[in-house]
């Protein structure tokens, strides 16, 4: 059977690809954004099967015309918009690539020889999560999509096995061991938001002794990956992602030291990204006592953080409960809805410096002695708040406080007044608020 | 050739206890469990033959109750070894012939067998090969497994599966799932038991193979089974007529009972209402006993039965779950205990949000998070439902943090009964007898005043209690 020009004429550009070892080629091919048009008319008049055929017998390599015939079988569910089916087939594509690589890479005689088809795996990886995310986003079944997302983390995971394995002794310009930072990052992505951590830990550490064997303790064999070769991109995501699971583990400081560098890496233009970083930065900047300029929060779009930067400077309890009531979700959704919990203890510590005068008694005020507060007033004033407590809770709080060092003082039960250091600075020290609160 | 060991298994395998049951025969039949630890990183698991050749049915409950042991990293070993001695003590009644057999743990890409384990077998135990005495069946296999050490076996189809799944074991079980290799005796997806048992009472015994129909008992049976256990579990607390003596049930009896259900379920894939009452009711038995091991397992599958579409107590469940993910997070060696928080949270449906049992579990949660002692012991008294079962676990640590502050915050007195009010110290029963209050503060390192009215909180120094509230199989 003849088949249609445009058919063969791809099938001859994949061919001349593969055969000329060029992986960039290779991954325009595959991209799926190029969609044929005489593929699906084409295909639905003569059978998938025959086009199997037609691109065996075109395509000398047999590993990439199976590679081929998943591609054009997602191309045409595509067309068809099944796309959960598309997903699915690109995805078993994907994992056939890996294969390849994996074949090549035994094949004594030529080592490093999988090097050539990084380009066309990462372009793989990366179309086959737009699918699943498209998949995701049109099916209303959730345990569907679970299964996609699965199916996906498992073909990740064995192209991430691949690409780690090698020899030590490899030179770093023809490894195929460039492809495993763009595969971990998926990875991470995809394990953050099924929220599964465990498996993260185990894919960081062989991530990094594979790429960075020097910094090991002992150092292990083989050299660090030239600065050289890592992209830049990739770089800015996987410092991103480990960020992100790290604040997952409460190791703030890990945290922010990650995504500043994410932050500090991304070019001026890239605004997308910028605010995808800071709406993860800025609530842990806050939490570790910076405050955002309203300046950023409105250039990056950020202003539902505007609420928590008006509750810290003036103490308002009010603002800090709307802000974080009204949107809950998102912050949960992006794992930062605890660590901002926590800073309503800072609230309040403004709260009190903030209104102090109110309630000290006149004569005190003008004595100079230590301000003597009194409970009863305090009590009204965060009923006015919206944050009516009876005395005992006050109390828990004001221990709270005095316990984390927010507040240097102390209650005493039968008055009802809270005693504070003479001077104020130092009856609110600055020191504790600069470290997130725990 | 010897039985090869698969040299890339992650898997230790340890043999956890023996036991010999004595029948009137005279016969020595060598009920063995073993365990087996399955590595941490979760990516191995070894797919072990039973000496006669056939695949087991994967005991599902065992592997969610290895993975459920492992997750919340406690040990089962003494609620193991008081149901191994009550088996022993009901070993008189004819069960089934437990062949001398190695447990199968399989997951879900069984395709072929390995063999492993000629260890356990040579261990000194006697066998008695007087083959009279064996079943036809059990004659049978014992063939078949003679069959195996034979030496031209090399062209054997099933030897030839065997290798090259021995081959790359990593690389399937990160690979999607292939077809299912129905030559190995079927896998998990083709093995479901039809039972046709009418016993009403079952001790639990670990599956060591495919079950017998004539043990499995069927819906209907498990459903008045259940009931009948329900029954006896409302009894206790009420007078014996006959006795005039409070009636006390053995909670290792219903457990399992209750057990033995749950593996009749699964073994049958039955996954509707019957399921979900089993569950539940066996969750809310576990936790009046404060047995937090046993309800994480029975709330895991519930997880899985809400989540596809089956109805029940959600609400009150979903509560006890917040509730357990406090504890958790509460114990500090528990890692990524934050996902997990807030995976809970994000999937709360909108129609529950308002409901009591939930507020409240939100509640706890807060008030753990931030410390807030006042708020929490409040929420222990009005806890609802069971809830204050799974709070108890929070209220030492709790008790401990509140000292720590109110000797931090307060000076230079603060009553005695205002701490032993605000931290719910007043009933003495929760701290054993002729305990009170007083003496738990003492315990924990509190200085009081001459006539104990007062706390001294300068010169107290706080430290962990030695006085265990309560007693709980954890």
């Amino acid at each position: 059977m003849v088949s249609s020009d445009e058919v063969s004429l791809y099938l001859q550009y994949v061919d001349n690809a593969s055969f000329n070892r060029n992986g960039h080629n290779l991954a325009v091919c595959f991209n799926l954004d190029r969609r044929l048009q005489a593929i699906d008319d084409q295909a639905l008049i003569r059978g998938l099967n025959q086009l199997e055929i037609i691109s065996t017998s075109i395509i000398r390599d047999k590993v990439i015309g199976s590679v081929t015939v998943f591609v054009l079988k997602a191309m045409l569910s595509l067309a068809k918009s099944e796309i959960e089916k598309a997903a699915q087939e690109y995805i078993d594509g994907l994992k056939k690539l890996s294969e390849a690589i994996m074949q090549q890479q035994r094949n004594e005689n030529e080592k490093n020889s999988g090097f050539w088809m990084v380009p066309t795996l990462k372009l793989m990886v990366k179309q086959a999560y737009l699918l699943v995310k498209r998949a995701d986003h049109n099916s209303s079944n959730s345990n569907q999509t679970d299964s996609i997302w699965r199916l996906y983390h498992s073909v990740l995971m064995y192209a991430f096995n691949v690409s780690c394995t090698g020899e030590s002794e490899e030179c770093w310009d023809q490894s195929a061991k460039l492809g495993a930072l763009c595969i971990i990052n998926h990875l991470l992505r995809v394990l953050i938001k099924l929220g599964t951590l465990k498996s993260c830990f185990t894919i960081l550490t062989r991530l990094q002794i594979c790429y960075w064997p020097e910094h090991e303790d002992p150092p292990r064999q083989g050299q660090n990956i030239p600065g050289h070769l890592l992209c830049k991109s990739e770089m800015i995501a996987y410092h991103y992602y480990t960020g992100r699971l790290k604040l997952l583990q409460d190791d703030f400081t890990g945290a922010r030291s990650d995504l500043m560098e994410a932050l500090a890496r991304c070019p001026k233009t890239a605004i997308k990204n910028k605010q995808r970083i800071l709406i993860t930065l800025v609530p842990l900047n806050i939490s570790f006592g910076r405050i955002p300029t309203i300046h950023i929060l409105e250039k990056y779009n950020l202003m539902i953080f505007s609420g928590f930067v008006k509750a810290l400077k003036l103490g308002s309890i009010s603002s800090f409960n709307k802000a974080i009531n009204d949107y809950q979700l998102f912050f949960i959704k992006t794992g930062t809805f605890l660590m901002l919990e926590k800073m309503k203890l800072a609230v309040y510590r403004s709260f009190l410096k903030r209104h102090i005068n109110f309630f000290q008694t006149q004569e005190n005020i003008e004595t100079g002695k230590s301000p003597i507060l009194n409970l009863l007033s305090v009590q009204k004033a965060l009923a006015i708040q919206g944050e009516a407590m009876e005395m005992e809770e006050l109390e828990c709080l004001l221990s709270n406080l005095i316990t984390l060092d927010l507040v240097k003082g102390y209650i005493s039960h039968s008055s009802k007044k809270l005693v504070l250091a003479k001077n104020l600075a130092d009856a609110f020290p600055l020191r504790k608020v600069l470290i997130p609160l725990s | 050739p010897p039985p090869i060991l698969n040299s890339q298994s992650n898997v230790s395998i340890k043999k956890y206890e023996v036991q010999s049951h004595t029948q009137g025969k005279g016969n020595e039949i060598q009920d063995m469990d073993v365990e087996m630890e399955m590595n941490d990183a979760g990516n191995s698991s070894q797919i072990i033959e039973n000496v006669h050749g056939t695949i087991s049915v994967a005991n599902f409950q065992n592997i969610n109750k290895v993975k459920g042991q492992l997750e919340s990293k406690k040990s089962d070993n003494v609620l193991s070894s008081k149901l191994q001695t009550r088996k022993s003590r009901f070993s008189s009644s004819p069960g089934p012939i437990n062949q001398p057999s190695n447990v199968n743990h399989s997951n879900s890409f069984n395709q072929n067998k390995s063999i492993i384990m000629s260890k356990t077998e040579n261990n000194g135990r006697n066998f008695n090969l007087d083959k009279s005495n064996f079943s036809s069946n059990e004659h049978l296999q014992r063939e078949q497994r003679a069959k195996r050490f034979q030496i031209n076996r090399v062209n054997d189809p099933s030897i030839q599966a065997k290798k090259s799944c021995t081959a790359n074991l990593n690389g399937l079980i990160n690979s999607p799932p292939s077809e299912v290799d129905s030559k190995g005796g079927g896998a998990l997806g083709n093995l479901t038991v039809k039972g046709t048992s009418t016993e009403l009472e079952k001790e639990y015994f670990r599956l060591t193979s495919a079950p017998d129909p004539s043990t499995v008992r069927p819906s209907l049976v498990l459903k008045k089974a259940l009931e009948r256990l329900i029954s006896i579990w409302n009894r206790r607390g009420t007078t014996d007529p006959e006795t005039n003596l409070p009636v006390k049930v053995d909670y290792l009896y219903m457990c399992s009972q209750l057990k033995a259900i749950r593996q009749d379920l699964t073994v049958q894939r039955l996954k509707g209402p019957l399921a979900v009452s089993v569950y539940e009711g066996h969750a809310r038995i576990a936790l009046e006993e404060d047995d937090l091991n046993e309800y994480n397992q029975c709330q895991t599958q519930l997880k899985e039965l809400y989540a596809s579409g089956e109805n029940g107590a959600v609400v009150e469940f979903t509560a006890y779950r917040i509730l357990y993910h406090v504890v958790l997070h509460m114990h500090q060696s528990y890692v990524g205990g934050n996902a997990d928080i807030l995976i809970i949270l994000s999937e709360i449906p909108n129609d529950q949000k308002n409901d009591q049992c939930i507020i409240h579990a939100l509640r706890v949660r807060e008030a753990v998070a931030s410390f807030n002692y006042y708020s929490f012991f409040k929420l222990l008294k009005e806890a609802p439902n069971l809830g204050k079962k799974i709070m108890n676990s929070m209220v030492s640590f709790m008790r401990l943090k509140g000292l720590e502050r109110i000797i931090k915050a307060y000076r230079p007195t603060v009553p005695t009964s205002f701490v032993i009010e605000v931290l719910s110290l007043e009933d003495s029963n929760e701290l054993g007898t002729d305990r009170t209050g007083i003496t738990y503060l003492n315990s924990c390192g509190l200085v009081l005043s001459e006539d104990g009215s007062q706390v001294k909180c300068k010169e107290s120094i706080i430290k962990d209690s030695v006085i265990m509230a309560g007693n709980s199989l954890l």
